[in-house]
């Protein structure tokens, strides 16, 4: 119940609201210049009425409006920043004047919905409704903000009301559809459609929207299960042509016909598909499956001739469609796999096919398979030497070569050989050096077999062969990145970057480049500069924000151009978008660096040498310089209507985020991403939210993260350690008050779950080495091993802060367990091991020696792991073998 | 390789392999505008890990839309899958898209005059002429041919 004052208040506004003839005139006028973004007449006009009438809130809040869209989106520039401002000051005025007014907070909405605040924009718009609840902008502008909010009831009582105003707009039944399978009630949806569709020759729909309505309908219809309306409607649209024969239609008559168990009507449909497109793989795994062959499974003997006779008669009809080729080769085995898999390669070989490895390489798998294709490949390889020289067979050896040097150097092999490899490469060199190929496999040898630098450097020589080629040049950059030469993976990358950006960087950012940012951000942090490798993992998370925010626009627009289909996957993309693989990159390292901080707040400060202290100093100046020389060209850039387009956005006040990292909150940093990538949990996300709960503490949190990640991977390395952690922690001071303080009920199905994969306090030591005892690789090795160093360190006595030597060497004695020659090196476990034993193992410089020197016997071509002294000398190598070139270069100009 | 129609969840992979490839750039947005718009005319080909490879990204004309036409507004394919046909594959199933449901009367793109193997491509091997000279077209000052398929319509 509103009280006396505010009734009063109320009515004192809505007397104060209404204008004399005059002023109510230049109103409407100043509504149609914004409507005609006319933007300078309108605030001419709102500064009349003002003058006369400073406290009218409408006025006041139309004017902020005028403002507020005549500015440039996104980035602000030195002239619009204030003016933003300005926008934003007039919007608080105009609240505080007239809060009674639909007019004031709509604009309020309208504001901050441009700004991407859709949470702000649809309080204000409820407060709106409110006041005006029939109101049909405001309702209309309330669904998109709903929608894009994922408030899908709230956003489906406003398209009913909107439907029940204006019942006879068939854009209105769209809406009510699809707000119904938002909500999750096909049924629904498919009423409103099955009139909308009977309605259909009236409604003024052009041929291409009839078909996309129908398509989603029929859709929907298999989706519910009734088949047979589906079939009808289908058929008849069909009949009249307002299907046309596109794959579309072709494939959800074949899904039909299926689950109606018209096998043969299916297979008709699957037939002609594959005339339409015989590359499809869906569609023959679609039409075995039909005949109770499942390409998923393994398929037994006696239907193996029937499948070969299928395929095989696919295959001589689209003789240039790889899949059903390709397709046999995962099905068959033994000879039969030898004989289809080397007329396979034959051809890609001679037709020089560089993706022949990357195409195969899941065959590889299977050990009886990786050895069939090696042996093939070296069969080939004899058979091209013998015959060599002849052009044709040139070629081919080229690439039975590269394929070879692919193979033996990949994960897969059990025997890699990697000096095998770039001997080969050498060869093929050597005879074809105009080939960027035969270079970059070579950068991707040396890169797995330990080289970095060497990688990098094979890379740009390949990107210098073809310099008009942007592949090659991302490539080069993206290994100058991994060397950490940043700057020279800058250059590379500006020489295909847009010109007038400030930096390379920033156009890539501007693209929305993220594989460059976390690329680089790695770089950062391996450079031990945390701030800007927050600074690029936080853009990236800052274009998914952005990705987000673009789908607003499409709320509305695929329900006008009724592509419902499309925008039924677009929101399937949105529930799936912050599990994107470069997304849960950036944010899983964002906040590993955020726990570091925490850990240690000295981190949030890069630490320099006082070499590096000058140079810093220097740069500094330099892009101070930039900075300010950039903000003047800003400020004085010409207002001239025609150019404000051009005029430079302000530069970035932090390029450095060196201010950024000073002042964040870490804890609270990491709950805003683990609340992103809970979005869609995957095992990173609750390893992430793990690593959180434990600083804050939350013990519940914790057991349930662990619970989920334990479910997801339970012999996975982190969650192992984690698991171990959360053990310690329960017995932790921490821990016991965390439980203590916990209800008991809670606490005892919280201890219950934990016992499934939490070892007993006792038994931690016997759960980690018998985890060690099972797994034999790297990864699990050293979680074994820092696990061990946890469980020890929890062990101390008060005053100790450091192991026993005896503890120490058990911890070494296990990290040893890495490097021995049964278990296959891991470049990544490695680094991180030779780390552990510095911090926090704090190990004595013979142990790490004898891990060193294991690695090294382990990787002979590892120059990541050699001394300095090796790495500078061959870097002058370098340098003398570039001039030499260079000056022979000159020499025969 | 796999060649398939594309879904908004393909946007990102095309995205990236359009800055691997190719100078000329997009923000999303305009591939999700593509997406919601004609749904039936991209096209990505994927590689057994299931990343895209290759994509062709194509609309109608809005400006003229008396004779309808489709148009190419990018198309590539990573260095590392050529020799493989996937332009050609991923072109033609546009193509009928365009055809049969948009009743396209033809279809124009646009290709920097040095990429020989572009133009052999488009000449060649689908059937596109050379309808134009546009100078300038590309933001390094390079000049644009102009390439048109014309469908069989009588």
């Amino acid at each position: 119940m509103a009280s006396k004052a505010d009734s009063a208040a109320r009515a004192k506004a809505i007397k104060d609201r209404a204008l004399p003839t005059k002023e109510s005139g230049l109103f409407r006028q100043l509504l149609q210049h914004y409507e005609a973004k006319q933007h300078k007449q309108g605030i001419k006009a709102a500064d009349q009425i003002l003058k006369k009438f400073p406290n009218h809130g409408e006025t006041l809040a139309i004017k902020a409006l005028v403002i507020h869209s005549s500015l440039p989106h996104n980035h602000p520039t030195a002239t619009s920043q204030p003016k933003g401002e300005e926008a934003n000051r007039l919007i608080d005025t105009a609240l505080r004047k007239d809060p009674y007014s639909h007019i004031t907070h709509h604009v309020h909405s309208i504001i901050l919905r441009a700004d991407k605040d859709f949470a702000g924009a649809a309080d204000a718009l409820r407060k709106a409704r409110e006041i005006d609840p029939e109101n049909i902008p405001l309702i209309r502008d309330s669904i998109s903000l709903y929608t894009q909010l994922k408030h899908y009831d709230e956003a489906q009582q406003a398209r009913i009301k909107y439907h029940t105003l204006r019942p006879n707009m068939k854009a209105n039944w769209v809406t009510v559809a699809i707000g119904y399978e938002l909500c999750g009630e096909p049924q629904n949806a498919l009423n409103v459609y099955d009139q909308l569709g009977k309605a259909l020759k009236d409604t003024g729909y052009d041929s291409v929207e009839k078909a996309e309505l129908c398509i989603h309908t029929i859709r929907l219809m298999v989706e519910v299960g009734r088949y047979p309306d589906a079939l009808e409607l289908l058929r008849k649209s069909v009949d009249d042509k307002t299907l046309p024969p596109i794959c579309d239609v072709m494939t959800l008559e074949a899904t039909i016909y299926e689950k109606l168990g018209q096998k043969e009507k299916a297979e008709e449909q699957y037939r002609k598909l594959i005339e339409l497109n015989p590359d499809n793989l869906s569609y023959y795994g679609d039409l075995m499956f039909l005949k109770g062959i499942d390409f998923d499974s393994t398929i037994s003997e006696d239907l193996l001739p029937k499948t070969l006779t299928i395929m095989d008669g696919f295959a001589e009809s689209y003789p240039r469609a790889s899949a059903p080729k390709r397709l046999i080769l995962d099905i068959v085995n033994g000879d039969e796999f030898r004989s289809r898999v080397k007329a396979y390669m034959q051809k890609a070989f001679e037709k020089g096919v560089p993706s022949l490895f990357s195409d195969l390489k899941e065959l590889c798998r299977a050990e009886e398979k990786q050895k069939i294709i090696q042996e093939a490949a070296e069969e080939f390889r004899e058979h091209y030497e013998a015959k060599d020289e002849s052009e044709p067979y040139s070629e081919a050896l080229l690439w039975t070569y590269y394929f070879i040097a692919s193979s033996i150097s990949h994960r897969t092999c059990p025997q890699k050989d990697y000096a095998r490899a770039l001997e080969l490469l050498d060869i093929a060199g050597k005879r074809h050096p105009t080939v960027p190929e035969v270079l970059f496999a070579r950068g991707h040898v040396l890169k797995r077999a330990g080289d970095l630098e060497g990688a990098a450097r094979a890379l740009e020589q390949a990107r210098l062969l073809d310099k008009s080629d942007r592949f090659l040049n991302g490539k080069a950059g993206k290994y100058w990145l991994r060397a950490g030469q940043i700057e020279k993976a800058g250059q590379v990358f500006g020489l295909f970057t847009k010109k007038d950006a400030p930096t390379p960087g920033a156009d890539l950012k501007d693209m929305q480049c993220s594989w460059y940012l976390i690329e680089e951000g790695d770089a950062y942090r391996r450079a031990g500069n945390l701030p800007l490798a927050v600074k690029r993992y936080e853009q990236v998370i800052a274009i998914y924000q952005e990705l987000e925010d673009d789908e607003y626009d499409f709320h509305t627009y695929s329900l006008r151009k009724l592509t419902l289909d499309a925008y039924q996957q677009m929101m399937k993309f949105d529930r799936e978008l912050r599990s994107d693989r470069w997304f849960t990159r950036a944010a899983a390292s964002a906040c590993e660096v955020y726990a570091l901080i925490h850990d240690d707040p000295s981190l949030r400060e890069i630490r320099l040498s006082p070499e590096e202290e000058a140079e810093r100093k220097k740069a500094a100046k330099k892009a101070q310089k930039a900075g300010s020389k950039a903000k003047k060209a800003a400020a004085s850039a010409p207002t001239d209507p025609k150019k404000e387009k051009e005029e430079p956005s302000l530069p970035d006040s932090d390029p450095a985020g060196a201010d950024y990292l000073k002042e964040v909150n870490p804890l609270d940093a990491m709950e805003r991403l683990v609340q992103a990538m809970r979005r869609t949990p995957t095992l990173e996300s609750w390893l992430v939210e793990f690593e959180l709960a434990m600083r804050k503490k939350q013990f519940m949190r914790m057991r349930l993260a662990m619970s989920h990640a334990h479910d997801l991977a339970p012999d996975h390395p982190k969650v192992h350690e984690k698991c171990i952690a959360l053990a310690i922690f329960c017995r932790s001071e921490a821990g016991v008050k965390a439980l203590a303080e916990g209800q008991k009920e809670i606490n005892e199905v919280a201890l219950a779950e934990i016992e499934k994969f939490i070892p007993q306090d006792a038994s931690a030591l016997r759960t980690n080495s018998d985890y060690l005892q099972q797994h034999q690789d790297a990864g699990h090795i050293f979680a074994a091993a820092r696990s061990l160093h946890l469980i020890l360190s929890n062990q101390l006595g008060e005053g100790q802060s450091e192991l026993s030597g005896d503890d120490k060497r058990q911890v070494e004695e296990t990290l040893m367990q890495i490097v021995s020659p049964d278990v296959q090196p891991d470049l990544a476990v490695y680094k991180q091991a030779l780390a552990f034993y510095v911090s926090p193992l704090k190990s004595s410089d013979e142990a790490r020696s004898a891990f060193l020197s294991a690695v090294r016997k382990n990787l002979p071509l590892g120059f990541d792991f050699k001394e300095l002294s090796e790495i500078a000398s061959r870097r002058e190598a370098w340098a003398k073998e570039d001039d030499s070139v260079a000056t022979n270069g000159d020499s025969k100009k | 390789m796999d060649i398939r129609q594309a879904t908004v969840s393909d946007l990102l992979g095309m995205q990236k392999t359009n800055l691997f490839n190719l100078p000329e750039n997009y923000t999303f947005k305009y591939y999700l505008y593509h997406a919601m718009t004609w749904p039936e005319l991209s096209y990505v080909a994927c590689n057994p890990k299931g990343e895209v490879v290759g994509y062709i990204l194509a609309k109608m004309d809005e400006e003229n839309t008396e004779i309808p036409s489709g148009h190419v507004t990018s198309i590539s394919v990573l260095r590392s899958y050529r020799r493989l046909g996937l332009a050609a594959k991923l072109m033609r199933q546009s193509q009928h898209a365009m055809n049969h449901l948009y009743k396209a009367h033809h279809i124009t793109l646009h290709v920097r005059e040095s990429n020989k193997p572009a133009i052999s491509l488009y000449r060649d091997n689908l059937g596109f002429e050379q309808t134009g000279v546009e100078k300038g077209y590309y933001a390094d000052g390079e000049s644009a041919y102009q390439m048109t398929y014309k469908f069989n319509k009588d």
